[in-house]
């Protein structure tokens, strides 16, 4: 094996770990709301961690049945809502999230 | 991608209470509800709090389930994995009933550091592209296209490694004296025998993150010039050797193993050899004559191994917790790892807590960590409100810590200081029902 393919398997399986891991105060974690039900957001949920996993490796994506719309994102202990995010824009929404970090 | 990661402690302790019951049947029944495209079951290694066991986590939750069985699986799905809610009579509770449904927020988590640990009970051991995944193998890749054998052993001299063994002795002089070595053949060993009573770290690293003691072994042997390891592996340890001849192969399959790693021109190759029962055999140079298939019985030294050790020939010997050290030590750097720990004694050390405790299990502190943080917050104190009276440390050549030192710093030469020593980790404590006669005698005969 070469070098540059250590690197790359690492970098594949290393988002694997995206939502295998404890928070801690630096981890984002992102909550997608899944009141009607986690099968209902299922693809919502999936999109989420796709696009997070493509851009954190501190970070975690859960369902939260606890509220319906949107996504609620908590970092350092304050968590700020975002009801207005669907499967539809989840993904520009990730990226301006962390853009917005950096 | 998951959305849901169930990770099952497949250590020896829950594996003895069934944990593969619990795995086969999550897998049975997620893939009857079509679950198995979204939630990935792992059966990893030892999570620690064995005392609990079998344990579940289960992320991104991080939600603990102890004592789980195969019947709650049912209730595991439909409650957690289905509708989003734990379930409620599987989480921990502390002494004081405190629920707490993180691991990592339990009494026994919080006052650890798991260095050596950190891939158990977070990766399947059986799967080289998860330990690559968290890094593995880059140390390796770092030491052999960036770094000279003399620039690896100055990192770890620098880092103030010693042998996790027992005896304390500072892994990169060790090193050192073997590379000094004109011998163009070499050797390099690692010892996993573990015969100290009550001691399991050794086997919860090679069941629980096998392929960090072939990275590391890789890695001695380019400092010191060698090109063949052995490790020896207790035969009591029959899933360590599984799992560790698992991950050989997958290595070699990988080309992490064998010849010419990495396009570098270097080749290292490993074996497994496996003990017979004999205690005596944990000391090196039984251990080694062991090896070469003769009575395991100690040589004098000089000559040390390190001139003339297996076969003859300059040999390094470590044990599995020392190498578990080396690869973030590369990566990290030696500054890091001698920011951690006191002043002589860097680091963390594993320990494995048994006898009269709450909380039987592996556990990882920095060195200095009292005896009395790991026996009672970390612990969890002595059951059935009995009176803590010693805790042996050092295996059979050890000694037994009254209460008057509960407050000593833990390192090597304190231990030593109060009459006992590190040892190989094994922490046995004793209470008020103890009789230190009968402790005493049991060492005698032992030995």
């Amino acid at each position: 094996m070469e070098v540059a393919k250590l690197n790359e398997l690492r970098n594949t399986m290393h988002k694997q770990f995206v939502n295998r891991q404890p928070a801690d105060e630096n981890t984002v974690v992102f909550k997608v709301g899944a009141a009607n039900g986690i099968d209902k957001a299922k693809t919502f949920l999936m999109k989420m961690i796709d696009a997070v996993s493509d851009l954190s490796s501190d970070a975690l994506v859960m369902a939260d049945v606890g509220f319906e719309k949107g996504v609620k994102v908590t970092k350092g202990g304050k968590e700020t809502a975002y009801p207005f995010v669907t499967e539809e824009n989840a993904e520009g929404f990730v990226k301006e999230y962390f853009g917005k970090e950096a | 991608m998951y959305r849901t990661h169930i990770l099952v402690c497949g250590g020896t302790g829950c594996t003895s209470n069934k944990s593969f019951k619990i795995v086969e049947e999550l897998n049975k029944q997620l893939t009857e509800r079509n679950l198995n495209g979204e939630v990935k079951v792992i059966h990893t290694g030892c999570f620690g709090l064995c005392a609990k066991g079998p344990i579940m986590v289960i992320y991104p939750e991080g939600t603990f389930y102890h004592s789980v069985k195969a019947d709650d699986v049912t209730d595991i799905i439909e409650q957690h994995v289905i509708a989003g809610k734990p379930v409620e009579r599987l989480l921990h509770k502390e002494n004081d009933g405190t629920v707490v449904n993180s691991l990592k927020e339990t009494e026994f988590m919080k006052k650890q550091v798991r260095l050596d640990l950190r891939n158990c009970g977070v990766i399947d051991p059986e799967n080289i592209e998860e330990y690559i995944g968290r890094d593995g193998y880059q140390a390796l890749a770092k030491v052999l296209t960036q770094m000279t054998p003399d620039d690896v052993i100055d990192v770890i001299l620098s880092s103030g490694l010693r042998g996790r063994g027992g005896a304390g002795f500072p892994t990169g002089l060790k090193w050192k004296f073997a590379k000094g070595s004109q011998d163009p053949v070499k050797y390099v060993c690692c010892n996993a025998d573990e015969g100290d009573p009550g001691a399991f770290m050794d086997r919860s690293v090679l069941e629980g993150d096998p392929h960090v003691v072939i990275e590391a072994m890789a890695i001695a042997a380019y400092a010191i010039g060698s090109n063949q390891g052995y490790v020896y592996v207790r035969a009591e340890y029959p899933i360590a050797v599984q799992r560790l001849q698992i991950a050989i192969n997958q290595a070699k399959e990988y080309g992490l193993l064998g010849k010419n790693i990495f396009g570098t021109g270097f080749d290292f190759d490993l074996e497994i050899r496996l003990g017979a029962g004999a205690f005596v055999c944990g000391e090196e140079t039984a251990l080694m004559t062991s090896i070469e298939g003769k009575r395991g019985e100690p040589r004098p030294r000089p000559p040390f191994p390190a001139v003339k050790g297996l076969f003859g020939k300059p040999t390094i010997l470590n044990n599995v917790e020392t190498y578990a050290n080396v690869p973030q030590i590369i990566l990290k750097g030696a500054e890091w790892f001698a920011s951690l720990g006191t002043e002589k004694s860097k680091g963390t050390k594993v320990f494995a807590l048994g006898g009269k405790i709450v909380n039987t299990g592996l556990v990882e502190v920095p060195m200095g960590t009292t005896l009395r943080v790991v026996v009672f917050d970390i612990g969890g104190g002595i059951p059935n409100g009995k009176k803590f009276k010693a805790a042996q440390t050092g295996g059979p050549s050890g000694g037994c810590i009254p209460t008057e030192h509960l407050d000593v710093p833990i390192d090597y030469d304190n231990l030593i200081a109060i009459g006992s020593m590190m040892g190989s980790g094994g922490l046995i404590v004793m209470d008020e029902d103890n009789c230190m006669v009968d402790i005493a005698k049991f060492f005698l005969e032992f030995t």
